[in-house]
């Protein structure tokens, strides 16, 4: 008796739409509060994590999928927290009005930095991204009268959506945790039809080697700004989202966040879509609860970043594949085949073989794989 | 004789050494012409030139009539030019499947959409399969490209070339660093290509070059020094000089 998937949770593509199912069962938390079995702090700190996932999600998209490593995230996330903050205190107490202006600018935005720093390649892109968050944050802090400089924005109204009357406020946590998850699961899908159409495809070109990409006659460039704008409007949309589930002051724009959600996409594997969004929960909750019993928790969670990025960059999600592809598969195998005793054995073994990438690395050139691509000498004919 | 590319008085200096000297080239359409020297002639150079990774010093470039010298090489590309690299330059990361496919895809309509999933591209995914058939790598479609043999992923950088149905395919050294097995399979393949393409190709392996070359070009220090059949370049008393005198 085997019990058939369905075909989209089936294959290699199916992780996408299994985390998919899973962002619908969390529409279940605010039940845990309805029961009591924990208070409405964490209908908010769902919210969060689901923001911050958003957020991890947009630098996914320019990271993991493009390739190109910005340090500027931060400048979308504050664009957006102040586009939406400021139109709901300046304009009209409209979350849609809130939500558009903040595409458009970030959008703008994007395309503006993207536009000025695309063109450079490396550690100068990034630097250049970082410069202009840097910017803005400088900017929020001393135009006083329009961004509360230090103190920020406060009395930032609750919008209601709905139409009469039928009239809910997001000031309401539940509201508001449902609004947010919609929007999550809109924009997650969003993505996982960009990354699997012939766009995504060739930003994954770029990303694997954008000489060739170039020479089958894409226009490299358009694509990589292309990709930024994207990253950038999903990015000021959770920056929008936040403002309204916290506050708003310049740290939005501060280079901490940026160096966060980047944390975030290594922690839960990067170039998956969902494992920046695991990555960003897992983060905030072990941020949450180690801070809870010390508050030097950078240094611990430092720790284990670092054993992440040398013993699994490809962040939770990759040490989860090993595990479902390589060593349960393997551990099984011995289990039918000899029994406990081997099979424990195999097991320890595994343990043992784990390599970190800078092993695993060495012994592929051992195997003689041949080093795929190097700059050519322009001038000599190398033999 | 309809010439597809034709070069004028084509420098490129690099400092003061003249890596390629007012060179002039044509290619005519449907040959097959080798260009021959050696190494430090200015070969890849001329190959970069025309392909637009570097731009020249001085001089044009003109294919199907058109001045291409200061065009971006996506543009060139999109033109009908293909062209391989010395040090295989494949997505290493990728499937072979995704290397071709991603080659067709740039001719499709739907190249650049945004929502549509590739796998509903049938006719992209039909002849993505179709070029896998052709230079023998269909059962490996869907390993990832950097595990294939060597001579493997050179010849799936031809099939990329292949994919984007080029009207002049330039191949720069198809056989560098292959066994005596390997090159012997990629001289078949490309005499296979011969039949209805126009092929550039900078060769060193003198047996390739005279078994599928209709014509040779001999450069030396950034000139041509020699042009012609195979059989009269191989007794151009210059060209043994500068070139065969060593072998």
């Amino acid at each position: 008796m085997s019990l058939k998937l369905p075909r989209l949770l089936r294959g290699p593509e199916s992780g996408y739409y299994w985390f998919l199912l899973f962002l619908f069962l969390v529409a279940l938390l605010p039940l845990g509060v309805t029961a009591k079995i924990y208070s409405t702090f964490y209908l908010r700190f769902g919210t969060e994590l689901l923001i911050l996932g958003l957020f991890a999600l947009s630098v996914d998209i320019i990271m993991g999928y493009t390739g190109l490593v910005s340090l500027g995230p931060a400048a979308f996330f504050g664009i957006g927290a102040y586009a939406g903050a400021l139109t709901l205190l300046k304009l009209a107490n409209s979350i849609w009005l809130a939500l558009a202006i903040t595409l458009v600018l970030s959008w703008m935005v994007a395309w503006l930095i993207g536009y000025l720093s695309i063109r450079i390649k490396g550690v100068y892109f990034a630097m250049l991204t970082l410069a202009f968050a840097e910017m803005f944050h400088e900017l929020a802090f001393n135009w006083q009268s329009f961004t509360g400089g230090s103190d920020g924005l406060t009395g930032v109204p609750r919008p209601e959506i709905g139409i009469p009357p039928f009239v809910l406020s997001l000031g309401n946590p539940y509201v508001f945790f449902y609004f947010v998850l919609v929007v999550v699961i809109l924009v997650y899908y969003g993505c996982v039809r960009l990354v699997n159409s012939p766009f995504g495809h060739v930003l994954q070109a770029i990303r694997d080697n954008e000489e060739r990409a170039e020479f089958i006659g894409y226009d490299v460039r358009i694509f990589k700004r292309r990709s930024f704008v994207i990253s950038g409007i999903i990015g000021g949309l959770s920056g929008s989202l936040f403002a309204l589930l916290r506050f708003v002051d310049p740290d939005a724009f501060h280079w901490f966040i940026s160096a966060e959600v980047l944390v975030m996409n290594l922690f839960g594997g990067m170039g998956t879509l969902y494992g920046p969004i695991i990555g960003a929960i897992i983060f905030l909750f072990s941020k949450d609860l180690i801070s809870s019993y010390t508050e030097h928790w950078r240094l611990i969670l430092g720790v284990i970043f670092v054993g992440f990025v040398i013993y699994s960059p490809r962040g939770i999600v990759g040490l989860y594949e090993d595990f479902r592809d390589k060593a349960i598969p393997a551990v099984l195998a011995t289990l039918r085949r000899s029994g406990i005793r081997e099979a424990r054995k195999t097991a320890q073994s595994l343990v043992a073989d784990a390599n970190p990438v800078v092993e695993r690395e060495s012994s592929s050139k051992l195997k003689g794989d041949l080093p795929v691509r190097e700059t050519e000498a322009g001038i000599e004919d190398k033999e | 004789m309809v010439r597809i590319l034709e070069t004028e008085r084509i420098t490129k200096a690099f400092g003061n050494m003249f890596a390629v000297n007012r060179f002039d080239l044509h290619v005519e359409e449907g040959k097959l012409k080798s260009i021959i020297g050696p190494n430090g002639a200015g070969k890849t150079t001329l190959f970069n030139v025309i392909s637009g990774k570097i731009r020249p010093t001085m001089g044009r470039v003109k294919f199907k009539g058109e001045d291409i010298t200061n065009l971006s090489p996506n543009s060139i590309s999109r033109r009908g030019l293909a062209r391989s690299f010395q040090i295989t330059n494949i997505f290493p990361n990728l499937t072979v499947f995704e290397n071709v496919r991603l080659a067709v895809q740039q001719r499709d309509k739907k190249r650049s959409s945004y929502f549509t999933p590739v796998s509903s591209l049938s006719e992209t995914n039909r002849k993505a399969k179709e070029i896998l058939n052709q230079i023998g790598l269909i059962e490996y479609q869907d390993s990832v490209a950097r595990n294939l043999s060597y001579g493997d992923q050179r010849h799936l950088e031809i099939g990329i070339t292949l994919a984007m149905e080029p009207d002049l395919l330039m191949l720069d050294e198809p056989t560098s660093g292959m066994s005596s097995m390997e090159t012997q399979a990629t001289v078949r393949l490309i005499d296979k290509l011969t039949e209805n393409l126009t092929i550039l190709l900078i060769e060193h392996k003198m047996d390739v070059v005279m078994s599928v070359s209709d014509t040779v070009l001999v450069m030396h220090y950034g000139q041509k020094i020699a042009e012609g059949t195979p059989k009269e370049v191989e007794k151009d008393p210059r060209v043994r000089e500068a070139y065969l005198g060593g072998l």
